[in-house]
């Protein structure tokens, strides 16, 4: 149990009862604060930082002991002061994050997650009117330049939290301290006609771990109206304060993130499989438009390596693209002289990670799912699902292409079948449209094409998937090696025929990145 | 020791902290079968047993689903506002099956205990005087059936469920005693969800109902 014996000494424990998991991850921001402050000491670089007290961290609790009891609010605002800063360029810098400062356009990408999770209301932070720009340099595929607009900070309510954890004689508060979303996000007041009576009050032996969950915890957006909260489940804290700097992104790809899942299995990627994670999803509702609510939670326990492994595959094939800013484009058509070091640039995320991210997750095959996505909306852009794909076929052929990426060799088959039976319609096709001349070759083949996606994607039953198959191995004019191909597919086929119709649309999408090169090289032929 | 299976075709046990997005325990909190036992013997003093200690096992494994629910909150005293009701999701657990274990041995002695008071109630119902439906979770969550196991064979399936049991250094926290108004008074107890054999169950490590 936590105790504050005397007002001089608090014992924070990890396991104490009613130590949620963001309490714990709170605790071990702390850790990493103090270990981060203890480390400047030791470099001699932070002789601005004298702390006025002991601490000892041990694997499952903090001990902070005072000389005076009076010395509380001295010895909590110096490290307040150190745990939640705000650096030069108006960005929120916490020391316990990392191991050295990084750059700005890191901490820019996750000022971005703070204000959708944490610091979303205006009461908890103060923001410049005008928005400022850092850019990440990346280097590899040419130099480019990524610019990240934020507003600069001035104030956050992390920064002046001590206040509320002391009484008027600067002693440890006895009383239970209200909490607001600020310091645990979603946990709001029940009644607002009953303001004081039904907001959640916690201890000090609580509300200290919670303010710093804004360390241990790391928030991440989606875009501009979704945030992810990630929650570390913390076991040992000497292991989490060298896990926590590696759950950060290293890189300007890594902030990139689609959802939850991806998020969580982007994190485990970097800090390793065994870690659980917790997330939390927030975003606007159709009744409450003006703030982000808490829409989802995602509780992902120890995966194994192999579902680690598989996911870095799939970032490999389809991780965020840098695409050129217009204006470059326009500079570089019209073929002035400028020469830049660096070229702008944009970065442009998958679709269809975030759909084989929720699927390793809940331990389903990769591709499930994959042809009711096929006939969605995005709900980010307002498109449809299957004209944001076709940017992705490139990368879905490296993917699949991918040695170990299929559980069992029908899968791969299946695949590899539809794609040789479609090429040698299309050549058929293609050869038919050039002799009659009737209409040109690509177009002819896109019309193909589309026919047998609809046809896919309207199959409701085993049996229309079957007659689907064998009417498109019919057309196709290497009939006999595919014949063969079918009779090894056909017991799979009959096993889960949802889950081949989900193969064979991904089939044909892959092989939509060819009909359209083959398309753009005949036009501009 | 006496142990009360329940079926609840459809039951949430709210998070605590859980104001937007109604999340759901797995399993109900010893405070929350502690208030379930008391509805079943028309007991309306929730002091009435206090010593007692109690836990739920999980023994079928339930389907977790998402609606979305109209929410009652007090924004503006006057009840009829229309600003009071909002919507909300919640998550929902469908086809619990649950054994309640019970344990009175802690209990003041120089009343019926808690276990007796459940076993008589079952036994011959028409002596006991109650209201109201009997719910586990929300009062809309009605249970299907309630009875004693006095055999432990007479389980379905094998011996084991997946209980919420004490453990010093667990990652979860539940109430054992909850505020309703306010959070402060709330006491929590700390322990790991964990599949056990019924049989192998230890007294100590059943979560005990104290107040604050």
């Amino acid at each position: 149990m936590v105790s504050v014996n005397d007002l001089k000494t608090i014992e924070l424990e990890l396991h104490a009862p009613g130590m949620s998991p963001l309490h714990r991850a709170g605790l071990g921001g702390l850790a990493c604060t103090l270990h981060a402050w203890q480390k400047g000491m030791c470099s001699g670089a932070g002789t601005n930082w004298d702390y006025p007290f002991r601490f000892e961290i041990k694997t499952d609790s903090i001990t902070l002991e005072l000389s005076e009891p009076q010395q509380a609010a001295n010895a909590l605002q110096k490290l307040f002061e150190f745990g939640f800063q705000i650096n030069s360029d108006g960005l929120i810098f916490l020391p316990g994050q990392f191991h050295s400062p990084p750059d700005s356009a890191l901490l820019a990408d996750l000022q971005a997650g703070y204000l959708l999770t944490f610091l979303q209301h205006g009461t908890s932070r103060k923001l410049a009117k005008n928005e400022s720009q850092v850019c990440h340099r990346l280097s590899g595929g040419g130099s480019w330049e990524v610019p990240v607009a934020y507003r600069k900070w001035s104030w956050f309510k992390q920064q002046s939290g001590w206040k509320d954890l002391i009484d008027q004689h600067g002693r440890f508060q006895t009383q239970p301290i209200r909490i607001d979303s600020s310091i645990y996000p979603g946990a709001s007041i029940r009644h607002f006609a009953f303001k004081n009576q039904t907001a959640i009050k916690e201890p000090l032996k609580r509300i200290l771990p919670l303010y710093f969950s804004l360390v241990g915890c790391l928030a991440m957006a989606v875009n501009r109206g979704v945030g992810i909260l990630l929650v570390p489940e913390v076991k040992d804290l000497h292991e989490f304060i060298q896990q926590r700097p590696r759950l950060n992104p290293q890189h300007a790809s890594e902030c990139r993130v689609l959802n939850s899942a991806d998020a969580i299995l982007q994190a485990k990627m970097r800090v390793g499989a065994k870690l659980g994670i917790n997330s939390v999803t927030f975003q606007p509702t159709p009744w409450a438009l003006q703030i982000k609510s808490r829409v989802k939670t995602c509780e992902v326990g120890t995966l194994d390596d192999l579902t680690i492994s598989h996911f870095q595959k799939v970032y490999d094939a389809l991780r965020p693209r840098i695409v050129a800013l217009e204006s470059d484009l326009n500079r570089s058509s019209s073929k002035q002289t400028t020469v830049k070091a660096f070229q702008s640039g944009y970065r442009v995320d998958s679709i269809m990670r975030s759909l084989i991210a929720e699927n390793l997750i809940a331990r389903k095959p990769w591709y499930s799912g994959f042809s009711s996505m096929m006939s969605k909306t995005n709900p980010n852009t307002g498109r449809l699902f299957r004209d944001q794909v076709m940017y992705e076929a490139q990368g879905l052929h490296q993917l699949i292409s991918t040695p170990g990426i299929w559980g069992r060799d029908e899968e791969r088959l299946l695949v590899g079948m539809i794609q040789n039976a479609v090429t040698g319609l299309l050549s058929g096709k293609r050869s038919e449209a050039i002799h009659s001349a009737r209409r040109s070759a690509p177009s002819t083949c896109g019309w193909a094409y589309e026919k047998i996606r609809l046809k896919l994607a309207r199959t409701q039953c085993q049996s229309q998937l079957r007659s689907l198959l064998s009417q498109l191995l019919n057309q196709s004019s290497s009939k006999k090696t595919l014949s063969t191909e079918y009779n090894q597919c056909l017991a799979f086929i009959n096993e889960d025929w949802q889950r081949c119709r989900d193969l064979s649309l991904l089939a044909l999408v892959c092989f939509s990145g060819r009909v359209s090169e083959e398309q753009k090289l005949k036009q501009s032929a | 020791m006496i142990g009360v299976r329940v079926t609840v075709p459809v039951s949430c046990f709210r998070k605590g902290y859980a104001r937007e997005y109604l999340e759901t325990h797995l399993l109900p909190p010893p405070a929350t079968c502690y208030g379930f036992l008391l509805s079943l013997v028309g007991e309306c003093d929730r002091k009435r047993h206090i010593g007692c200690r109690v836990t739920a096992g999980l023994i079928s494994t339930p389907v977790k689903s998402v609606v979305l629910r109209k929410v009652w909150r007090v924004k503006n005293p006057r009840p009829e506002a229309r600003e009071n009701i909002r919507p909300d999701y919640q998550e929902l657990l469908s086809n619990l099956e649950l054994v309640l274990w019970l344990d009175s041995a802690e209990e003041d002695r120089s009343r019926p205990t808690l276990d007796k008071r459940v076993s008589s109630t079952l036994e011959y119902p028409k002596h006991t005087h109650r209201y109201g439906g009997l719910s586990l979770g929300e009062s809309t969550h009605l249970v299907n059936d309630v009875s004693v196991i006095k055999e432990i064979s007479k389980l379905k399936g094998d011996l084991e469920a997946t209980m919420f049991l004490l453990d010093a250094r667990g990652e979860q926290t539940l109430p054992v005693w909850v505020d309703h108004v306010q959070s402060t008074n709330t006491r929590y107890v700390t322990g790991t969800i964990q599949t056990r054999n019924l049989n192998t169950l230890s007294r100590d490590e059943i979560p005990m109902i104290i107040p604050p």
